[in-house]
């Protein structure tokens, strides 16, 4: 942890909301990313995110320091997000199919930094694998977490970690290359994935 | 397991492109592509998907939006307290509200054992239902590692 980072944490502990608000400012951008990929549903994302500060600020003199401050935070935004995973399944507001809440195939990633036509189609495609899917290739591409830490965090042992990481990508893999049966050399070029939108999952 | 069973191989390509195995079983793996041109072309395939994902970046928001993002968390924030407030007081008036129904409706000598009973009944019941739903809640939960609230 960088020691601006450590002081902002001080500050947090004392009850300054300001100093909180660096850390808001500084993270949001992540946050709000990930929790979209999480959701499967932008919508939700800054909803959720917002809420994952929330918990944050109300638990910070737990933070022990050992860990960095986002490491420590993205546990709380994935539980938030599987927790509004789970209530909206109960809820049925949303429809699903096997778990899952289908992407909205044109929806525009508004979380997406640089917008080519295949970063879309990826984006897509990992909004469109089951939660759990989902989850770990977050946790192993975007908070780029080992797999001990991953092991760690879900409570699973590490062979599991590597068989999902494995099915979860073999699952975006189909994804992008819907038309071929054993894979293309190379993920399918966007001529053969822009006419198709998602429609399986892992 | 077998390391000729296909599950094994790509667990072990899975571990060897984000970079978990040791030294010597990355060497050992390297040397086992590089005998089967279907395996590297395997490899291939996950590396190329790899370095897609790794290209993803998150957008990155404007000093308005960060503004509008900071004061909804900081109105929440303050709302907490609020809440607390608020649902204390709720508990100490319907502490409150209990020992005093206790005292002038139950006590009464005057009111009927039938209206008592009756207002017992539905209170009871109704405080039984609530226990219920809320244990076999925690139950759900326990049972479901995606139903867990944050837990700190």
């Amino acid at each position: 942890m960088d020691t601006n980072e450590k002081a902002l944490i001080d500050r947090c502990r004392r009850g300054d909301k300001e100093a909180f608000g660096h850390l808001v400012r500084r993270y949001a951008g992540p946050a709000q990313g990930t929790a979209a990929l999480l959701l499967g549903c932008q919508d939700e994302a800054m909803d959720a995110s917002q809420e994952a500060f929330v918990k944050a600020w109300r638990a910070i003199k737990r933070f022990d320091g050992r860990a960095k401050f986002y490491t420590w935070f993205s546990t709380i935004l994935r539980n938030v997000c599987i927790s509004r995973l789970r209530r909206r399944k109960r809820r049925k507001t949303v429809e699903l199919t096997d778990g899952h809440a289908e992407p909205h195939p044109d929806a525009d990633p508004v979380y997406l930094a640089q917008r080519s036509d295949r970063k879309r189609r990826v984006w897509q495609a990992i909004q469109s694998l089951s939660p759990m899917h989902r989850e770990i290739i977050v946790m192993s591409h975007f908070q780029h977490l080992s797999y001990k830490q991953i092991a760690a965090e879900l409570d699973i042992p590490m062979g599991t970690v590597t068989s999902r990481l494995y099915a979860a990508r073999q699952a975006l893999k189909k994804i992008l290359a819907p038309h071929k049966s054993d894979g293309p050399a190379h993920v399918a070029p966007l001529a053969d994935t822009a006419r198709n939108a998602p429609s399986s999952t892992g | 397991m077998s390391r000729d069973n296909p599950s094994d191989f790509q667990r072990r390509m899975t571990a060897y492109l984000d970079g978990e195995l040791t030294d010597a079983e990355a060497r050992q793996f390297e040397q086992e592509l590089s005998d089967d041109p279907a395996k590297t072309r395997q490899v291939e395939q996950f590396r190329a998907l790899n370095e897609e994902l790794e290209m993803i970046e998150f957008h990155e928001p404007t000093r308005q939006e960060l503004r509008l993002y900071w004061q909804v968390v900081y109105n929440r924030l303050e709302r907490g307290l609020g809440w607390v407030l608020l649902s204390l007081g709720v508990l100490v008036l319907a502490g409150f509200g209990l020992y005093k129904l206790f005292e002038g409706f139950l006590l009464d000598p005057e009111v009927a054992v039938w209206w008592k009973l009756g207002v017992s009944g539905v209170g009871g019941g109704g405080l039984i239902l609530c226990v219920s739903v809320a244990r076999e809640r925690m139950r759900l939960r326990r049972k479901d590692r995606y139903s867990k609230e944050v837990d700190l």
